[in-house]
């Protein structure tokens, strides 16, 4: 998976509106994408949304070592591990190419309208405050656990 | 001849010299690179941010880009916030005016309306004290000040702040409408008034070059919060507007792409040697006087060049920090549909009373900067970053904090790349250094009295501030690195300065009103010394 090879073009509608009808024929680049969507707002995301993730990383020439493709393809293949790596690369190594895919991901996502609720503010009720904060204790727990995951599965790079 | 008088450059002081020069009968010509706006960026529809953001399936080739330029990776430099139809005002000057230096990252503009393209449109006057600080005739620099605010328009300041920001406007646009979050800042000020203005605070809405009615082609502003992301409806002031106006003038013509390299004065005449910007083919051009408003180091390297004798010049900017902080009252509020995106509120700061050494602090909400930009500094997985920022994002306030610079510390630039670049060495000293520490502890003691909570305070590199001054400056001796009251250089009678190389002193306020003030006051000379 070889993301210096997509060639860099201007996005356009035209070549977003066949995904929009049809949702087919999709690269590994763009199968990644509902993954990532779904990690970050835990819902799905459409071919269109895909296909400009897709051109975003061939824009910006996001380049990665043999072992953190390594990493990358089997974080893709369990995506339970995502969390982890990503609280975990954010502690040892915060702008690691492997969060920069996710960054352009959530940038991609915050883009598209269909999303934009996920992004802007909005009222909050004092439960939801609650869920967010215990959301932040289950992320810093996230970051403890992914260190220790990524030294495991990064042993080169970051193991003691 | 090709012109009775050449002005160089197209930025705030140049098209107000420009403008003046034209209206009192005198045939001008403008030699500028005048990078155009890019073409490839969608313009965004008359909408809403919020209503855009809702609907508007094309918005990332307005946000991030055609080729994704927003999307920068790596800690956050100076700039990144410059939106893709912005971009282009900092195109070809790595490549036609290459600067050197380790400890000074300046922001330089070779396009068509220069840094004007991406100016907050803070609207400051300086005080009789900080004028005479800085060598300008305070008098003489009202008059402008009253000029070129009634051509752009600005809006009322809070009275606490007209005598320190806008003493010398005779008119204004009516104030702006601030958002709620700034309003309950506002109103904290307000209510702690007594105690804070002992301790040496003034705090006020802004006075911004926007319309609150409309004007010619120019509309009232709509509170779209889309100022970084289009000039829509001309509501907020930038230089090329009045390019524009100055391009249907009979006496007036632009030469777009041409890089002015040195100058000749002669005894009745001025040679103008330059580049073509494209080939790079030299090109001449002879005019009876020649106005410099290259920017501060663009008329430095022009002057430099002139004379190889001069070595080195003097340069001033402002120390800079900004504190983003959480207004925590605003914590999961709804954020109106409405609102701005340019600083909506001013801090003075004046520890010793006297109006002569003033900082500065601007107040900005975050909305329509985006949570891509926020969220990979958090040390968090970024699932939960994009959570967390959503929920504080309606309280986030970001204070740019500035403060004065006088000539101080080891300050040098000099040309490098064989005369076709600049090196430029920068050090504050110690004290200034200590003091600006001082101060930036006294801001943050202020915004946690407005309610807010610091959660930060980020230092930039020198050059930051992206105001710049003293290069040239005015004196009273006849050296020939300094100028005239007038503008003019002691060492070339035909040449006149008129931008920020003439300030000896440089104020915290937003300097842009004052670089268009000199641009008209010299302007005034340029066309009396014709007769």
């Amino acid at each position: 998976m070889d993301s210096t090879s997509l060639i860099s073009k201007p996005v356009s509608n035209a070549l977003l509106q066949p995904a929009r009808e049809q949702g087919q024929y999709m690269t590994d680049t763009q199968r990644e994408a509902p993954i990532l969507s779904t990690y970050l707002l835990g819902r799905t995301c459409d071919a269109a949304t895909s296909i400009l993730y897709e051109q975003a990383l061939g824009a910006r020439g996001v380049v990665m070592t043999e072992a953190q493709a390594k990493l990358w393809a089997r974080v893709l293949r369990q995506p339970r591990l995502l969390p982890f790596v990503d609280a975990g690369l954010a502690l040892l190594d915060r702008y690691n190419p492997l969060r920069q895919r996710i960054f352009i991901m959530s940038a991609v996502l915050e883009v598209r309208p269909e999303f934009a609720g996920e992004f802007l503010p909005r009222r909050y009720r004092w439960h939801e405050i609650g869920v967010l904060m215990l959301g932040g204790c289950s992320a810093v727990l996230h970051s403890l656990a992914g260190v220790c995951l990524v030294r495991v599965l990064f042993r080169d790079s970051y193991g003691r | 001849m090709d012109a009775e008088i050449i002005v160089v450059g197209s930025g705030a002081s140049a098209v107000h010299a420009a403008q003046t020069l034209v209206e009192e009968g005198r045939e001008v010509l403008m030699l500028d690179v005048g990078v155009a706006a890019r073409d490839d960026v969608p313009a965004p529809p008359l909408e809403t941010f919020c209503n855009l953001r809702k609907r508007d399936a094309d918005q990332h080739g307005y946000i991030l880009g055609p080729r994704f330029e927003s999307l920068s990776w790596g800690p956050t430099k100076a700039g990144a916030q410059v939106t893709p139809a912005r971009r282009y005002m900092l195109a070809r000057v790595g490549e036609l005016t290459p600067l050197r230096s380790e400890n000074f990252v300046p922001f330089e503009s070779l396009a068509h309306g220069g840094l004007g393209v991406g100016w907050g449109a803070g609207s400051f006057c300086f005080t009789e004290q900080e004028l005479s600080a800085a060598g300008l005739d305070p008098q003489a620099i009202a008059h402008s000040y009253a000029t070129v605010a009634a051509r752009i328009g600005v809006s009322r300041p809070d009275d606490s702040l007209i005598d320190e920001c806008a003493s010398a406007i005779g008119q204004f646009e009516e104030p702006l409408r601030p958002s709620r979050c700034i309003a309950d800042l506002l109103g904290r000020f307000q209510r702690r008034r007594q105690r804070l203005t002992k301790r040496g605070f003034k705090v006020g809405r802004t006075p911004l070059a926007m319309l609150s009615r409309d004007r010619g082609a120019r509309r009232a502003h709509a509170y779209r919060e889309m100022e970084f992301y289009c000039d829509e409806e001309r509501s907020v002031y930038r230089p090329w507007m009045t390019l524009d106006e100055l391009q249907r003038m009979p006496r007036f013509r632009y030469q777009r792409g041409v890089l002015v390299e040195c100058f000749e004065n002669l005894h009745d005449q001025v040679v103008v040697s330059a580049r073509s910007a494209g080939d790079r083919q030299p090109l001449q051009f002879r005019s009876k006087r020649l106005v410099l408003c290259a920017g501060v180091l663009g008329t430095a390297r022009i002057f430099l060049r002139s004379n190889p004798e001069i070595r080195e010049l003097p340069l001033l900017c402002n120390p800079y920090s900004y504190v983003p902080t959480l207004a925590w009252r605003n914590l999961g509020r709804e954020v109106e549909e409405r609102q701005l995106s340019l600083a909506q509120l001013s801090v003075l700061y004046d520890p010793d009373g006297t109006g002569a050494n003033v900082s500065m602090a601007s107040a900005y909400t975050y909305r329509s900067l985006m949570l891509f930009r926020l969220i990979k500094e958090a040390p968090l997985d970024l699932a939960y970053s994009r959570r967390l920022f959503q929920f504080l994002q309606s309280a986030l306030v970001i204070f740019g904090v500035h403060h004065p610079d006088g000539f101080d510390g080891g300050r040098s630039l000099r040309l490098a790349n064989g005369g076709r670049g600049l090196e430029v060495d920068f050090h504050y000293s110690a004290a200034q250094e200590a003091r600006s520490k001082t101060r930036d502890r006294a801001f943050r003691k202020l915004i946690r009295a407005l309610g807010c909570i610091p959660l930060a305070s980020l230092k930039p590199a020198a050059g930051a501030s992206i105001h710049y001054g003293g290069a040239l400056a005015v004196s009273e001796h006849q050296d020939p690195r300094r100028t005239q009251q007038s503008g003019r250089l002691w060492g070339a009678p035909n040449v006149y300065v008129a931008d920020g190389s003439l300030l000896g002193y440089l104020p915290a306020k937003g300097v842009t009103l004052t670089l268009m003030a000199i641009g008209d006051r010299v302007a005034r000379h340029v066309a009396r010394s014709l007769g």
